[in-house]
């Protein structure tokens, strides 16, 4: 490299770091947003799996259609799966996707044998790309605004018999600097009995107007807050990964710039020096004739 | 006492202990004082009454009591000073429209929703008047 291009490209080099610096700050700022979104949802989530819980010694699991797998037409039993998959519409963040494609293919999913919802075009492109089959894509929205839709889209396709089982596949956000791909099953409704305190199942409860209409809605706005719990917690997992990777990028250009800075002036040095010496011989040879 | 937590899915929107409570039920107006019996209820859009002196218009949710706490979850919770009047009244004006003009039904379904949400908050500003001209 000569002086010149080097100069070009530390310059270019310092355009990259601002811009960089400031997609690290935008998602400092918008990671923060989701965090207190995740953090100031959570009571809500789980008073209301508490109280499903608590609830749950007076249920009777034929009185909702969500507990089992529903029959179709044929009464033959759906083999198929739906996955409700919750990536992002942007790159640029890291091993964000990775880990989900990572853990897509790690959980050996048969992407022939299940349909998918995505919210997420990074999601879309992937699931096409092993060969999987897309329903409805509910990217191009903001994915808060269509968690109600995304919900009644996925009950449907579960009471028409359609499938086996739904679940849905995000990042889940652990803290700041750690998260998981994992897999969740919505329906059919299940919950683990023996982990629930026996103190709690011994409680009596008064249910009104009675428990056999109360079950459905129930069961209903919790599904969809678990679904909204996903994407909110996918959001925050979003932006935390861009920014660290924002960040590394910018330490990288930093690194850069700094080696590019050493390598120009060693060429300027070593022009000067040259010029130098051009001008001792010529001056030298003058003199000796 | 009771020891009362009213909880959105956006944060929490009020914790305190208080000495009775009254809210929308779908069986019609239920209050809770303490030692209530363990209750689960589905509770319908409209207005909590606080004991000591507190409103809140609600969204539909569920009430869960044991006799000492009180869960209340509700898709939205709003106090009196968190409503603007002028606001509520256009959105009234506004959702009026769509009712008379809306082509589908469910543009119309829509529109009253929100209309009786608007009346609920106005019923709301009305209660917040009333206390302040008996003090």
């Amino acid at each position: 490299m000569n002086l010149r291009q080097v100069r070009k490209k530390t310059k270019s080099i310092r355009n990259v770091k601002k811009i960089t610096k400031a997609m690290q700050l935008v998602s400092a700022v918008k990671m923060k947003k989701a965090q207190q979104l995740e953090v100031e949802g959570r009571p809500y989530r789980d008073t209301l799996t508490a109280i499903i819980e608590k609830l749950v010694s007076n249920m009777d699991t034929a009185w909702s259609r969500l507990f089992g797998t529903p029959l179709a037409e044929n009464e033959k039993k759906a083999t198929r799966k739906l996955i409700v998959l919750i990536s992002s519409n942007k790159g640029l963040c890291g091993a964000f996707h990775v880990n989900l494609y990572r853990f897509l293919l790690r959980t050996k999913v048969d992407f022939l044998n299940a349909d998918f919802v995505a919210a997420g075009t990074k999601g879309v492109q992937f699931v096409s790309r092993m060969r999987g089959k897309i329903l409805a894509d509910f990217s191009n929205s903001k994915f808060l605004n269509s968690v109600s839709a995304i919900f009644s889209f996925v009950l449907e396709g579960y009471l028409r018999g359609d499938y086996e089982s739904v679940s849905i596949v995000y990042n889940k956000y652990l803290s700041a600097f750690r998260s998981e791909a994992v897999e969740e099953t919505l329906l059919p409704f299940e919950w683990k009995k023996e982990e629930i305190e026996e103190k709690v199942l011994a409680l009596e409860y008064y249910i009104e107007p009675s428990p056999k209409k109360i079950i459905e809605p129930l069961l209903k706005s919790y599904l969809e807050e678990r679904i909204r719990g996903a994407i909110i917690s996918s959001e925050a997992v979003e932006h935390a990964a861009r920014m660290m990777a924002m960040k590394s990028a910018t330490d990288n250009a930093s690194d850069i710039i700094y080696n590019l800075t050493l390598i120009g002036n060693r060429l300027r040095q070593e022009k000067i020096t040259n010029e130098l010496l051009d001008m001792v011989t010529a001056k030298e040879s003058v003199e000796v004739n | 006492m009771l020891h009362l937590k009213i909880i959105t899915p956006q944060k929490i929107a009020l914790e305190d202990d208080v000495i009775a409570v009254t809210a929308p039920s779908t069986q019609g107006e239920i209050t809770i004082l303490p030692r209530h019996v363990n209750l689960f209820t589905q509770l319908v859009e409209g207005i909590i009454k606080i004991k000591p002196e507190k409103y809140l218009a609600i969204g539909g949710g569920y009430l869960e009591t044991d006799g000492e706490e009180i869960n209340i979850l509700v898709s939205r919770a709003y106090g009196q000073n968190e409503i603007d009047s002028e606001q509520t009244q256009k959105a009234i004006e506004e959702a009026k429209k769509i009712v008379t003009s809306a082509k589908d039904e469910n543009e119309r379904k829509q529109a009253m929703k929100l209309l009786h949400r608007s009346f609920i908050d106005m019923k709301l500003l009305k209660k917040r008047k009333h206390i302040q001209s008996s003090v």
